[in-house]
């Protein structure tokens, strides 16, 4: 009895299998081959189309793609900016400050 | 007063500007796999280098002023730390976004980018310590810096330890001529950019001292109160 579950588990694992790895044949697919052979324009319509929806799909990928490197570059140059805002700010403060105290002190000192 | 250097830096950044963006945008090929998304890495890694760069700065001007706690060693040691917060968030940033167009997500948690996160929060850790710390911060700063520069030999060893979806850092000179070129003009300008930035920011930490001098004397003289 158990030999017989085993055949029937090898047997539902190896079915698909090998209907998988066998070629697909039917009488409408040999025909519409035959017609592509004979039928040089046809092939070609096909062809085009198809190669326009390919194109579509890689220019569409591209575009998007670009749009993403558009983002990337302008947030390194924003970030940068408003890290040189922030240096500039600071320094203009700190610079002013200095002057502001040291003028102070020089007016206290020649006071008598 | 302006270093010297301050100037043809200046110029230097903005003659290789526009050409390293022609060199992107035009004259380096379409990556084949990765379509223009690849542009991206023109910058995203030379900025992940500067960020190495800035925390081993930090790290190393930390210890000297650990050591003989000389102002000045303080002063670059800020300066790093500063731009090494800059850096991290645009390489988090950029790569987020290349991360978007190449793997479809906006972040993964893989061992390359957790490492990176990590290094910014501790750079980010290192100056709110610096500005909100108080009297004796930039000790306990020094010491927050040393243990991030630990984590960069990390990140870079992360994609060689573990298997991780971010790519090797050996592709360099598996590139085309074009985009070879292209990466080491923009890391060019990248360098001068990032040499420039931390000279600014040193000047800034003499003024903050220079402000803390005259503030001194004036309390000295019995002039401020």
């Amino acid at each position: 009895m158990r030999f017989i579950h085993i055949l029937v588990v090898l047997g539902a694992l190896a079915g698909p299998a090998a209907a998988q790895d066998a070629p697909y044949h039917s009488p409408m697919r040999t025909t519409c081959e035959d017609e592509l052979r004979k039928d040089k324009d046809w092939n070609k319509l096909l062809r085009d189309q198809l190669r326009a929806g390919v194109h579509e799909e890689d220019a569409d990928l591209m575009l998007r793609n670009k749009q993403h490197v558009q983002y990337a570059y302008a947030a390194m140059w924003v970030l940068v900016a408003i890290f040189l805002g922030f240096l500039y700010r600071k320094q203009q403060g700190l610079r002013g400050e200095i002057n502001r105290l040291q003028k102070e002190l020089d007016e206290a000192r020649k006071k008598p | 007063m302006r270093h010297k250097l301050f100037w043809p830096a200046l110029a230097l950044c903005a003659v290789l500007l526009p050409l390293s963006l022609y060199l992107i945008f035009h004259w380096a090929p379409v990556d084949r796999e990765l379509l223009y998304s690849q542009k991206i890495f023109y910058w995203h890694v030379p900025n992940a280098m500067m960020l190495f760069v800035a925390v081993f700065v930090c790290g190393i001007a930390s210890i000297m002023y650990l050591r003989n706690r000389k102002p000045e060693w303080d002063d670059i040691a800020g300066a790093a730390g500063a731009l090494g917060v800059l850096l991290g968030a645009i390489v988090l940033i950029s790569g987020s976004i290349w991360g978007r167009a190449a793997w479809g997500v906006w972040w993964q948690w893989d061992q390359r980018l957790t490492t990176s996160l990590l290094l910014w929060m501790l750079m980010l850790g290192y100056v709110l310590v610096r500005t909100y710390g108080g009297a004796g911060s930039e000790r306990l700063a020094a010491g927050l810096a040393i243990f991030a520069m630990a984590d960069v030999p990390l990140i870079y060893l992360s994609v060689f330890i573990w298997k991780t979806i971010h790519p090797k850092a050996s592709v360099v000179p598996t590139l085309a001529a074009e985009m070879r070129v292209t990466f080491w003009l923009s890391t060019l300008l990248f360098t001068v950019l990032f040499a420039l930035l931390i000279g600014v920011r040193v000047m800034i930490g003499r003024d903050a001292r220079r402000l803390h001098r005259v503030r001194e004397q004036g309390l000295d003289d019995g002039i401020l109160e």
